[in-house]
């Protein structure tokens, strides 16, 4: 079902049909000539491929984003207080909000780094919060937070900038919430947390999905982009190896790499990426590293489901915004509900990401029904099933005309002295009719986001 | 102490982007200038021009010998070069002029979508220009960042050792070498400044190419600052 045409997205049309159409090729030949890239790896070979732009903006109101962007702030400031203690004293699970088993059997929690804590206590510097805005309730719902390395901030900037200069008249007309600070508050949150000395954006490199954008966020915020063998180790400090042999001391580490390459000494022992000894500086309080090691025991898609009761526990306030419904079949009254509803559900292994280890239960066959009840019934801690949320589709143009396309919203969070939501974010969308998976590693494309007043 | 710093890796990236570009850019120049030759007059002259680069060439006509300049399987091609000016600014595009990145990416795809078309040296002509302009961003006196003296740097000695190559004028890179030096000194305070005495063009060569080293010093002195 297609979104509602809402005022903003009326006035959006009204000056669409003002303008030079002829131009929307323009977005195409941008993002080629500047490699404007998500790349895939597809059997093996590294394909470079723009990423598909629909040039039609997700529109969302501003008073409806205000409520939106309480809500993610709300959320990530219990995420990470839920870090904190989860590293510390383990308060929420003392008190029985959490199951101790639940934190326990999280693939991404590191008990090794109980007691470790960063500089200013800040451990969710950036998150990408995912969200769809349901059509039944016309309600936004989370579907999932992403507080390791959440990629795709750079799209809609990027865009954001082709799309003034190609059709400035959209943004002379109306009123269009401005997007491109997000560099100057990506800069001021390294600058909170670091430690002494340069801000780095740590990348695998250039053969990563998301170099582009490891590049582009060096850019905007001034950092320096380096590789995981540009960084030493001496004496539990950091520092950057540079051209003329001199060593500069690294204060704050945006790394957009997994915690298992980060650290060959402490994490995966073949990890080209890494820096030998980072952690060992971390743990002694000599860089900050952004996002924190350990984070992704907050956004195990098992633990999404304490999310609301970490809002009460820890800011005693009600959830402004709802989680998607969900069952966790390691309790044994959701799994039978899970187990007899199957067919209904959406299933989904809690340690795969980008649209992996998602299963539509309508969309299975009996056989593999079966073999699904079996693995849920040998695992159930890897898996959780939710309603099937039937989120609107957006207006997307493609080659037949305007076509409905599934979409979801990633806001983007930047936690530095102050928490703040991007007046945007990077709307999604499915390549094909009735597709609900709208990830980018699934082919899927993206739009700009506009926050728009009238 | 905030800001960019620029790191071994980025440095040797930056230098080599300069000299693909620089290289791309003559041997453009060359191959056009060759193929109007190829045409009537020497029909050998592409293949002594590539001797020199040395690479050896074949081809039948003036047609055949385009493409082979643009697309042979070596390391002489301009695709060849372009491919690599373009991988070195890929890596370091978070330095480099947008406008300048996206001419070379621009030259890239025209290039590669043309991979299974006859060879237009009209556009060929055009490209050179877009490579001038490239060069022109990164040389621009105003405001010039220290990133763009190493691909500077790389533009300069890949100028000297073309120069010798194609030419082999060791008084015209005399006369450039303190150009060089100038840029190599302004990049690394304790470079010493080379100088070319004999007329020895192997000799010539090595020293211009060992530049790079004295500036680039990957595990040179290590002085710390917090």
């Amino acid at each position: 079902m297609i979104e509602p045409v809402c005022p903003e997205l009326q006035k959006f049309y009204d000056v669409f049909d003002s303008v030079d159409q002829t131009k929307v090729s323009e977005f195409k030949d941008f993002l080629e000539t500047n490699a404007v890239n998500f790349n895939l790896f597809k059997e093996g070979n590294f394909i470079e491929r723009s990423f598909p732009f629909d040039m039609i903006p997700r529109i969302i109101p501003k008073k409806e984003f205000d409520h939106l962007e309480a809500g993610i702030i709300q959320r990530v400031k219990a995420l990470n207080a839920f870090l904190n203690d989860i590293y510390n004293e383990q308060k929420i699970v003392n008190d029985g909000v959490v199951p101790r088993e639940y934190v326990d059997s999280a693939k991404a929690f590191l008990p090794d780094f109980m007691g470790v804590n960063p500089p200013k206590g800040v451990r969710t510097h950036i998150s990408g919060i995912d969200l769809v805005k349901d059509a039944v309730s016309n309600e936004w719902v989370i579907l999932e937070d992403n507080l390791r390395v959440p990629s795709g901030v750079s799209y809609p900037l990027t865009i954001r900038r082709a799309f003034r200069h190609t059709y400035p008249e959209f943004f002379e007309e109306m009123k269009i919430s401005k997007i491109k600070q997000y560099g100057d508050e990506l800069k001021a949150a390294m600058d909170y947390v670091n430690t002494g000395g340069l801000n780095v954006v740590l990348t695998p490199g250039r053969y990563n999905s998301a170099y582009y954008e490891h590049s582009y966020l060096a850019k905007i915020t001034g950092a320096t982009l380096a590789l995981g063998e540009d960084l030493i180790v001496e004496n539990d400090e950091v520092f950057l190896s540079a051209y003329n042999g001199e060593r500069l001391r690294v204060g704050a580490i945006y790394r957009r790499l997994d915690d298992d390459f980060l650290d060959p000494e402490e994490f995966e022992a073949e990890s080209l990426i890494g820096v030998r000894g980072l952690t060992r500086a971390y743990r002694s309080g000599n860089v900050a590293i952004m996002n924190s090691i350990g984070n992704g025991v907050a956004d195990d898609k098992g633990i999404y489901y304490f999310v609301p009761q970490m809002i009460k526990y820890y800011l005693d306030e009600e959830p402004i915004l709802r989680n998607a419904p969900t069952y966790l079949p390691y309790y044994e009254k959701d799994r039978e509900y899970v187990l007899a509803n199957i067919d209904k559900l959406v299933i989904k292994d809690v340690a795969e990401a980008g649209g992996y280890g998602v299963l539509f239960g309508n969309r299975l066959t009996s056989e593999k029904r079966a073999e699904i009840i079996e693995m849920i019934l040998a695992e159930p801690r890897r898996w959780i099933a939710q309603e099937v949320i039937e989120f609107y589709d957006l207006p997307c143009m493609m080659e037949g005309g305007i076509v409905p396309r599934k979409a979801d919203l990633r806001a983007y969070v930047i936690h530095g002295e102050e928490i703040s939501v991007s007046m945007g974010g990077l709307t999604r969308y499915a390549m094909e009719e009735g597709n609900y998976l709208v990830n980018s590693s699934q082919g899927g494309g993206f739009k700009d986001t506009w926050v728009v007043e009238l | 102490m905030n800001g960019v710093a620029i790191s071994v890796n980025t440095a040797q990236r930056l230098y080599w982007f300069g000299r693909y570009i620089q290289r791309a850019e003559t041997v453009l120049c060359e191959l056009v200038n060759s193929y109007d030759y190829v045409i009537d007059r020497d029909i050998d002259d592409g293949r002594k021009l590539y001797a020199k680069l040395g690479v050896e060439i074949d081809y039948k006509n003036a047609h055949e010998f385009l493409k082979e300049g643009v697309y042979g399987n070596h390391a002489g091609s301009i695709e060849s070069l372009v491919h690599w000016a373009r991988e070195n600014a890929i890596e370091t595009r978070h330095l480099l002029d947008e406008r300048g990145f996206a001419t070379l990416n621009k030259i890239y795809n025209h290039i590669v979508a043309g991979r299974d078309r006859a060879v237009s040296a009209t556009y060929l002509e055009e490209a050179i220009d877009d490579f001038a302009l490239i060069l022109g961003i990164f040389s621009s006196e105003i405001g010039r960042p220290k990133a763009y003296n190493f691909i500077r740097l790389g533009q300069q000695i890949e100028r000297l050792d073309l120069m010798l190559r194609l030419y082999d004028r060791i008084d015209l890179v005399n006369i450039e070498l303190d150009a060089m030096n100038a840029i190599a000194r302004r990049l690394n305070r304790h470079y010493q400044p080379i100088s070319i005495n004999s007329s020895n063009v192997a000799k010539a060569f090595n020293t211009i190419n060992s530049v790079v080293d004295k500036v680039i010093q990957p595990l040179g002195m290590s002085q710390t600052q917090g």
